[in-house]
């Protein structure tokens, strides 16, 4: 056979046990930190939706009550939504502005 | 059926297990025939008669050619197979391009004539799996293959599910010899099989779908809408995504047909390392390059009947090649740009030769310069349309301000351009190396550590977008 193994001839006997070894941990070690990320995840208690819109108005909203009297607050459609760009706007005014535009 | 699918990984899981099963050769090979049929079918089952067909019709070909006494009559087998296969290309993926500017002309010479709708669907891979049949009968008839192979072999070298839709071009002589012997569980075969197919889909997955792809669509959806830094993040984070792409795709069809035991050819080295034009093209998609240079450079005339033939063989090879990727003025434009570039670097070596300096710093600085040519190059093949193209162009070269586009492409600038400076130095650091030998010099506990990052950032990482392979359109 070429290609692939014209590059390995030299060392072909000094890696040719390793393999399995190596597939069998990376899998043991890959499904382990899977299932730690799940747990994580679970006590966590995340809402996991493929819709989050409720979640992320209610995040958004809550930080506005715990914010002062002046706070900027962005209401409206998708037009506000997606064309008001809260970085640059956060360099004029204040503090953040509230997004609330979003469906929710 | 896509690689970075689940349906992929039970499919491959399940051909592998009983595959190694089996215990004579002929089985294991009807199996990958079978596999095969199943993987192209999951696509379009009725295109599976397409591939019968030129499979067939060039077996036979193959053979008329071999126990053909005259000359003559050889040669006619020949156009026969390249008049069929080259029609079959010509129609599926030309057929509506040729019609559209059929209409175009003769709108110009005041005919409005309206083709009715023809509607062609391209078959995914046709261009390879051609090019693999048509490089099998051109050799027979070069005297290069003296033996007409067994159908099953042959049939199994021209559908092959790990390169079937997106290549490496395979020769046949390089493939069929190995569907002699019986291929044994080994765990050499499948470690590495099995890291290079999670390389590629890591470099897919995460390198080009997740991190570059969002910021080259959101820049190409609203060209005019884009600042002149983003305009050039985007020529770059293209470069980006096209190698990683294909790249990644080219990785997970040759650890995938490794694992089986067969040896695929390497497609890429290095290519954003190259010191010159012809460089890169003996680098990127060597497979297509090195069967446009065995089948058209070289019969075209080549390098041998001057220089102005050569510059000659030189464009029309690089334009055909262009046009191979699609029918499109684009692409030929694409392929053109090449051509003038090779054509123009061949002038100035000719003009210029043993003169030119060959210190380190010098190779970089000309690395550099062809990057930056075959990344602006590469908008033609990006772009949706000539006014995308020229608004990009407009973007590049004439400053503009912020972009004004809804995507947050300007925060994301500065972390396209350390991938794409990661990406040159890597290919700067391995030009003479290749991934192979970088991963082979690791200890085991590295190469495990490195598999456990892909496999992970595969699984967390991964944009859940089903993004299709860019040369799955080739």
């Amino acid at each position: 056979m070429r290609g692939l193994l014209s590059i390995f001839n030299s060392d072909i006997q000094k890696t040719r046990g390793n393999w399995g070894q190596i597939l069998l941990v990376s899998l043991v070690i890959y499904l382990a930190a899977l299932m730690m990320w799940e747990i994580y995840l679970d006590a966590e208690n995340p809402i996991l939706s493929v819709q989050d819109d409720y979640v992320r108005w209610a995040q958004a909203r809550s930080s506005l009550s715990q914010n002062d009297a002046c706070a900027l607050v962005i209401v409206g459609e998708s037009r506000s939504q997606m064309a008001i760009d809260l970085d640059e706007m956060e360099k004029f005014a204040r503090s953040r502005p509230v997004q609330l535009s979003i469906i929710g | 059926m896509q690689f970075d699918s689940i349906t992929f990984i039970v499919f491959f899981i399940s051909v592998l297990t009983l595959y190694y099963v089996l215990r004579s050769v002929r089985q294991q090979k009807s199996l990958l025939l079978f596999a095969s049929i199943v993987f192209y079918a999951a696509w379009n089952p009725y295109f599976i008669f397409l591939i019968a067909f030129s499979t067939l019709l060039d077996w036979q070909l193959a053979k008329k050619i071999i126990f053909s006494n005259k000359q003559k009559t050889k040669r006619n087998w020949l156009l026969l197979s390249l008049t069929s296969n080259l029609g079959l290309l010509g129609y599926f993926k030309y057929g509506e391009f040729l019609l559209q500017n059929f209409q175009k002309n003769l709108l110009l010479t005041g005919v409005n004539y309206q083709a009715p709708a023809v509607d062609i669907i391209l078959p995914i891979g046709i261009s390879f799996y051609t090019f693999q049949t048509l490089s099998y009968t051109i050799d027979v008839y070069r005297g290069k293959i003296k033996e007409p192979a067994p159908l099953l072999d042959f049939a199994l070298y021209v559908s092959f599910f790990p390169q079937l839709v997106a290549g490496p071009i395979v020769r046949s002589n390089y493939f069929l010899p190995q569907c002699h012997d019986l291929k044994r569980f080994d765990t050499w075969h499948i470690g590495w099989g099995i890291f290079l197919l999670v390389s590629g889909l890591f470099a897919k997955v995460v390198l080009s779908d997740v991190l570059l792809a969002p910021f080259v669509d959101a820049v190409y959806q609203q060209p005019f809408k884009v600042g002149t830094v983003e305009a050039w993040a985007a020529v770059f984070a293209f470069s980006g995504q096209v190698f990683f792409d294909f790249s990644g795709y080219s990785l997970c069809a040759i650890g995938a047909a490794f694992s089986l035991g067969f040896s695929l050819p390497r497609n890429f080295n290095s290519p954003y390392a190259a010191i010159s034009f012809s460089d890169f093209w003996r680098r990127w998609h060597i497979s297509l390059s090195s069967w446009l240079r065995d089948y058209l450079y070289i019969p075209l005339g080549g390098s041998r009947n001057g220089e102005l033939r050569t510059y000659l063989s030189l464009s029309i090879t690089m334009l055909l090649g262009g046009l191979w990727h699609g029918a499109s003025w684009q692409f030929v434009i694409w392929g053109a740009l090449h051509g003038c570039y090779l054509v123009i670097e061949r002038l100035l070596g000719f003009i210029y030769s043993n003169k030119t300096p060959s210190g380190d710093l010098y190779q970089l600085t000309v690395a550099v310069l062809i990057f930056v040519l075959v990344s602006i190059t590469w908008i033609f093949f990006r772009a949706e349309d000539m006014t995308a193209v020229s608004a990009i162009f407009q973007a590049l070269f004439h400053y503009q301000g912020n972009s004004i586009i809804i995507y947050d492409v300007s925060s994301k600038v500065l972390q396209i351009f350390i991938l794409i400076s990661l990406l040159f130095s890597f290919h700067w650091y391995s030009r003479n190396t290749s991934f192979l030998q970088i991963v082979e010099s690791f200890p085991g506990w590295l190469k495990a550590v490195c598999l456990i990052f892909m496999m992970l950032g595969i699984t967390l990482i991964s944009s859940g977008d089903e993004r299709a392979f860019i040369y799955f359109q080739f």
